[in-house]
């Protein structure tokens, strides 16, 4: 695998949510808005990158006995920095994430980062599988956390949470832009789905994103079926016109 | 022998690298951590007393021995007069920590009493904070019901333990 693969692997073929189903705890839970989305994500990439180069240095010295309580101490400690780090400097983030900052540690895509891929590679692939790991993972989050925004509000808002380059929040992109267009007299917030902030509005758009990515895999299935299909016949048709030509050619030859 | 020897040698090492790590970033984020929840306790007094945002508070901190960590009193600050008194006080249980305030007007009626920090199940202190801490609001602190089924016994005995040291340390400082 090179290291480009290594590090696309995660987005959309190796995606720990819409592929694996790993680290659903955040997935439902922190996903209200495309900002928690973000800012749960960038502290995955931290922790998992972090544990990746750090298990991927140790991995030849921790004994095999206690590599599990080894790679769980080592998480452990990023997510404890992290948590703290949080606190001073993206306050408004660490209270809106709450709990779900310490629960990065029992994160199964961190632990099986450090399982599968680390424990067996050199640090600079570690390193490059838990960037790319992080960002599909924050890339799941993202697309699920703006489907529910969205459908709850009608908007996407950046600066509540997260006030790097703003001073104040702003909206990042709005559906009463686009029906502004064609009529004035009806806001989004209006039809606007609010149980899609809370947890059952979670469970169905994992379910609605899942079901879209699992009819996207079927069609492509379907269609390299059927290239297949249709490779098979072409060959068994010059095959046969191979054969033809050959009987031809022998008939010719006889007479 | 060796072996579990090398084991906890490697085992020492990663704590005591862990430990050093947390150590560092603590000593770095320490200092803006407790600014940080000390402008959040701020926050709240202007929220537990009522105060309009445009009025002028002065605010005179005491810290304290004993049950209650912390009096605040809080005057207007152009005509000096005494809003409220807040009392600050943590309650340790077996969930962790509990860091109730709870805002006392002049007259001894309770104004609020509000979780500031706490490391509780946030889903019981979410029920406590929701449905049982708001009918502390306008009882008189000499005079209070509590309400003795909550469903959150621990988080609940803390803010209750918490509002009673606030009206002993008020009746012994501003009783008359």
């Amino acid at each position: 695998m090179t290291k480009k693969e290594n590090f696309l692997k995660g987005f959309i073929k190796e995606n720990p949510i819409f592929v694996f189903l790993l680290g659903m705890c955040p997935a439902l839970a922190v996903t209200a808005t495309f900002e928690t989305s973000l800012g749960m994500g960038l502290l995955v990439i931290f922790v998992l990158t972090s544990s990746n180069v750090a298990i991927s240095l140790l991995k030849k010295y921790i004994p095999e006995e206690v590599r599990t309580p080894s790679y769980i101490v080592i998480i452990a400690t990023f997510v404890t920095v992290v948590k703290m780090l949080t606190e001073a400097y993206a306050l408004p983030l660490y209270t809106a994430l709450g709990v779900f900052i310490p629960l990065i540690v029992v994160n199964c895509l961190i632990l099986g980062r450090a399982e599968a891929f680390a424990s067996k590679n050199n640090v600079v692939d570690s390193a490059i599988d838990g960037v790319g790991m992080g960002l599909g993972f924050t890339f799941a989050l993202i697309v699920i956390g703006v489907f529910r925004e969205m459908m709850a509000t009608g908007s996407i808002v950046y600066g509540e949470y997260l006030k790097f380059f703003v001073d104040a929040p702003i909206t990042l992109f709005s559906l009463d832009w686009i029906i502004g267009l064609f009529t004035n007299n009806f806001s989004i917030t209006e039809i606007s789905l609010g149980m899609f902030s809370l947890p059952p509005g979670a469970f169905i758009a994992l379910a609605f994103i899942l079901a879209f990515m699992q009819f996207r895999k079927h069609k492509r299935v379907q269609r390299e079926i059927e290239e297949k299909k249709r490779m098979i016949e072409e060959k068994k048709k010059a095959a046969l016109a191979k054969k033809a030509a050959a009987a031809t050619l022998q008939k010719a030859g006889a007479n | 022998m060796l072996d579990k020897l090398k084991t906890a040698v490697v085992l020492v090492i990663i704590g005591g690298l862990s430990g050093l790590l947390i150590y560092f970033v603590n000593d770095l984020t320490e200092q803006i951590i407790i600014d940080n929840r000390i402008a959040i306790e701020e926050g709240y007094y202007m929220d537990i007393l009522g105060i309009d945002d445009d009025v002028k508070i002065d605010v005179e901190k005491i810290d304290l021995d004993g049950a209650v960590d912390q009096e605040v009193v809080i005057r207007e600050l152009v005509s000096n007069d005494l809003i409220g008194i807040i009392y600050r006080s943590t309650d340790s249980n077996n969930y962790g920590t509990v860091t109730v305030l709870v805002g006392i007007f002049p007259d001894g009626t309770i104004a609020d009493v509000i979780i500031s920090n706490t490391s509780n199940t946030p889903t019981f202190v979410s029920t406590i904070k929701k449905e049982y801490i708001g009918n502390f609001k306008e009882q008189e602190i000499t005079n209070y019901s509590i309400d003795s089924k909550t469903g959150a016994t621990f988080t609940y005995t803390s803010v209750v333990t918490v509002v009673e040291n606030a009206a002993a340390k008020f009746a012994e400082s501003w009783g008359e």
